[in-house]
């Protein structure tokens, strides 16, 4: 167990580094009415070699595909390529999600698009859901809503929110205890989800004799303890749960840890890639972040989706031209109608 | 106004009698008659009492939904303006070069995190640090560039 949680801790230190290996992925869907789109890939590297099939997201050969490359001020080579197809729907787009292999394919990911009918205007819901890998804390149960707003923010735009007047007093209020909560939040959501594993172990086997009230009760002192303070978990057990506990109970903790990695490891894995979102009409509400363009920009890692679900949606609304006309038309009809009465009287 | 008065004046001098009064007032009111039987094909439902209430009442329900509505969307257009960023797509990209172009300098050095003396040092910190390396890198070539130029010049002349 020792050897398995220090490689947790390692993997904790190089969670953000895991993404530094390929090319960087900026996915761009532009949205239209009918419910098709069209998905742009564009992937930055410093060498011309793009594996198709380890990208990010779902893509391959059979896209429209350009390569071009750029040699900056400073003299650095960097090739792009991008990657254009057109979807009917996103039930398309979802069958590639079904079967991707690639990089991230530990990840539940789907599309979902929604019209809805409101005579004036017509309303558009697009929403790209990926699932949780395990079933931690929600960052909302740790975060207020602006430390969430940053926790979610892409790095580039976080770096642009520094470069203002202010950003001494925002990395001061926001992102410092950000950071705090941050580790309380990883540990904890780790440990819920390795008390999880053992109470439900113990519910199909009451043969074993584990008091899991008892790991409920301790379960942000072994979070403290185990990630924290880096101690030996051997004693840290022991010493909560009675002389002896981790020995006896060394099979089943091994069989939730092994468990416990491979849902980790889906978050640990993950790929970074920005999504960007063009929707129809008038963007009317997000969860996301709005560009100068008017597009609406997330960013998909490791973080956002290793213990509750992260569902990127967009809103946008088009105006019904002919009801907006039918609807004056009526409203002269009667208001005339009524006027004309009052005047015959 | 003169030519009015005088009208006037031999109106009432020669008082205009009405031969058959019984005759006019008959076809007076019959006109009037005729005219009520026809059908007002456009406005005719203003005299239907149900039908116009109805159609006030709808008019209010369609005026009152579009404030409704407008309401909602500009209340949520509103709350969008929070969430606006000063970034765009090639600034996005631009950053994306420069990330992988940092990334890769990192991973020239993949080894150094098994070694037994490394430090944790934070990404933000590592990336500024790179960062700032190759910008003195850059400005160093560029330096060196001038200064052997100058090498060049001075061996011509």
């Amino acid at each position: 167990m020792k050897r398995k949680i220090n490689v947790i801790l390692v993997s904790l230190v190089m969670l953000i580094m895991s993404s530094c290996e390929g090319p960087d992925a900026l996915v761009i869907n532009i949205v239209r009415e009918d419910g098709s789109l069209t998905r742009k890939i564009i992937l930055t590297y410093t060498k011309d070699e793009f594996d198709l099939d380890k990208c990010q997201v779902p893509v391959d050969s059979t896209w429209n595909i350009t390569k071009e490359y750029d040699i900056s001020e400073k003299g650095d080579t960097t090739y792009t390529l991008t990657a254009v197809r057109d979807f009917d729907s996103v039930e398309e787009l979802n069958k590639m999600y079904d079967n991707y292999e690639g990089s991230n394919k530990g990840m539940t990911r789907q599309a979902y698009f929604q019209k809805k009918f409101m005579w004036f205007n017509n309303l558009y819901r697009y929403t790209e859901h990926v699932g949780k890998a395990m079933n931690g804390y929600p960052p909302k149960d740790f975060f207020t809503e602006e430390e969430l707003d940053f926790f979610y923010m892409p790095d580039k735009l976080v770096e642009a929110r520094l470069e203002k007047a202010d950003s001494s007093q925002v990395k001061k209020n926001i992102i410092e205890p950000m950071e705090e909560k941050y580790d309380t939040w990883l540990s904890r959501s780790l440990v819920k989800v390795l008390v999880d594993k053992i109470a439900d172990t113990v519910k199909s086997n009451p043969a074993i004799g584990i008091d899991t009230t008892l790991l409920y009760e301790k379960e942000e002192e072994l979070a403290m303890s185990i990630f924290i303070s880096s101690s030996d978990e051997k004693e840290v057990l022991d010493s909560l749960m009675g002389s002896g506990f981790y020995e006896s109970n060394s099979v089943l903790i091994d069989t939730v840890m092994s468990d416990f990695e491979k849902e980790f490891n889906v978050a640990f894995n993950t790929d970074d890639y920005l999504i960007q979102t063009i929707m129809p009409g008038k963007l009317m509400a997000t969860n996301g972040f709005v560009d100068e363009e008017g597009n609406v920009l997330w960013e998909v890692n490791g973080d956002v989706m290793l213990s509750s679900d992260y569902d990127m949606w967009a809103e946008s609304k088009v105006r019904n031209t002919w009801a907006w006309i039918i609807t004056f038309v009526f409203l002269a009809f009667v208001i005339t109608g009524l006027i004309i009465r009052v005047f015959r009287r | 106004m003169k030519t009015l008065d005088r009208l006037i004046s031999q109106l009432r001098r020669h008082e205009p009698a009405i031969e058959y009064r019984e005759s006019l007032q008959d076809t007076i009111m019959k006109n009037i008659r005729s005219r009520k039987r026809k059908i007002d094909y456009v406005f005719g439902w203003t005299d239907i009492i149900w039908l116009r209430k109805s159609l006030a009442f709808a008019s209010f329900i369609i005026v009152f939904a579009f404030v409704i509505q407008q309401l909602f969307v500009v209340d949520r257009i509103n709350k969008l303006e929070k969430r606006m960023i000063s970034i765009n797509t090639e600034k996005i990209l631009e950053y994306q070069r420069e990330n992988v172009i940092v990334n890769s300098v990192i991973m020239k050095h993949q080894d150094a995190s098994q070694l037994t003396d490394s430090i944790n040092v934070s990404t933000d910190d590592l990336l500024n640090l790179i960062r700032e390396y190759r910008e003195l890198q850059y400005r160093y070539e560029k330096m060196l560039g001038s200064q052997i130029r100058k090498d060049r010049n001075k061996q011509k002349l």
